[in-house]
């Protein structure tokens, strides 16, 4: 990556690893219903581990290291109506709580608007130091 | 240097400063992508002090351009990234840059007309 | 036969001059050298200068450079120093060639 505009790329990082977050936020909501047999494991919530990046002094961003999975076991709950209980009624639901979804969501979306800020602020910068000396 | 040189105290001092902007604006940007990343500290730019010491001695270019690890009180997840802060400070970096670079075109300007004499 | 006339041709121009020189040698004590020796220095300190545009230049190209405002700066300083030192050389042959019609 270019190092003549480097808070760029370290707003570049940021604004990659909250989208990735919001992704998988969408993704935990999209799914938080799909309910299964209790012979099958429940969908699992998505989560995304990012650590600071190794670079100069001042910081080099953020970066996504991988992404971890919740608990394949769910929530076990008795609806004995439901088509896919088992015969004592029982049935499996992803542990995905819309709530804290929903918290998730607000930050990660607070944290790609404020790299978003932070990209125009640093244009601004540049295209500033671009214009030394011009206009005579 | 001789009087041919257009490079002086003030331009060096000015450019120093950029540098040291340059590297705010760099860490503010690495702090909000950092801004829920578990046990990451702020960082904080300070040439100032640097500057303004440098400028006693009469060598500008000499300035140190510091970067500290932020001590505030840290969230749960250990982090201590404040947003609002750091978005405040990027304004205000960017003011300063903008001040300073107009600072530059202006003096250069000048001494264009003074070289050219109209 | 024919070679004659020439020496008297060339010679009425090279009087006046060569006696402008001289005066202006006397007068100024080797003010002329001085200018043109100071104008060799600065066109060593312009083309540092324009080295160093093209080194950041270069840099610019291959995304190696830190800073922008490093690459406008020195474009921006040596074009003064060019236009500086032009400008200097253009007075000094102006006054040079003022000089070289003065009347004795």
């Amino acid at each position: 990556m270019s190092t003549m505009f480097a808070a760029f790329a370290n707003a570049r990082t940021g604004m990659g690893a909250y989208k990735l977050w919001l992704d998988a936020i969408s993704d935990n909501i999209a799914n938080m219903d799909n309910i299964t047999t209790t012979d099958q494991p429940a969908f699992q919530e998505r989560f995304v581990v990012v650590e600071s990046a190794e670079g100069p002094a001042e910081g080099a961003g953020v970066r996504v290291t991988g992404t971890l999975f919740g608990d394949p076991n769910g929530v076990v709950a008795y609806e004995p109506n439901h088509p896919l209980a088992d015969e004592e009624g029982m049935i499996r639901r992803p542990a995905v709580d819309l709530t804290e979804q929903m918290v998730f969501m607000q930050v990660a979306q607070r944290g790609y608007q404020a790299n978003i800020r932070t990209f125009e602020r640093a244009r601004e910068a540049y295209e500033a130091a671009l214009q030394i000396g011009t206009g005579r | 240097m001789s009087i041919f040189s257009i490079s002086d105290a003030t331009t060096q001092t000015i450019g120093r400063a950029l540098d040291g902007l340059d590297a705010r604006q760099r860490a503010i940007a690495s702090n909000i992508a950092n801004v829920e990343t578990p046990g990451y500290q702020a960082r904080s730019v300070n040439f100032e002090d640097g500057l303004r010491e440098a400028m006693r001695r009469g060598d500008p270019m000499s300035a140190t351009i510091d970067v500290t690890r932020s001590m505030a009180p840290t969230r749960l997840n250990g982090n201590n990234v404040n947003l609002d802060f750091e978005l405040l400070e990027s304004s205000e970096a960017v003011l300063q840059q903008r001040m300073l670079t107009q600072t530059l075109t202006s003096k250069y300007s000048m001494l264009g007309t003074a070289i050219r004499g109209r | 036969m024919s070679i004659a006339p020439i020496p008297p041709i060339s010679l009425p121009p090279t009087g006046p001059t060569a006696a402008a020189g001289s005066a202006g040698a006397a007068a100024g004590g080797g003010g002329a050298n001085d200018v043109f020796s100071a104008i060799g220095d600065a066109l060593e300190t312009v083309d540092a200068a324009h080295n160093r545009v093209d080194d950041l230049a270069a840099q610019a190209a291959t995304g190696d450079l830190t800073a922008v405002h490093e690459l406008t700066m020195a474009t921006a300083e040596a074009q003064l120093m060019t236009s500086l030192t032009v400008e200097i050389r253009n007075r000094a042959v102006e006054s040079f060639n003022e000089i070289m019609r003065m009347q004795v």
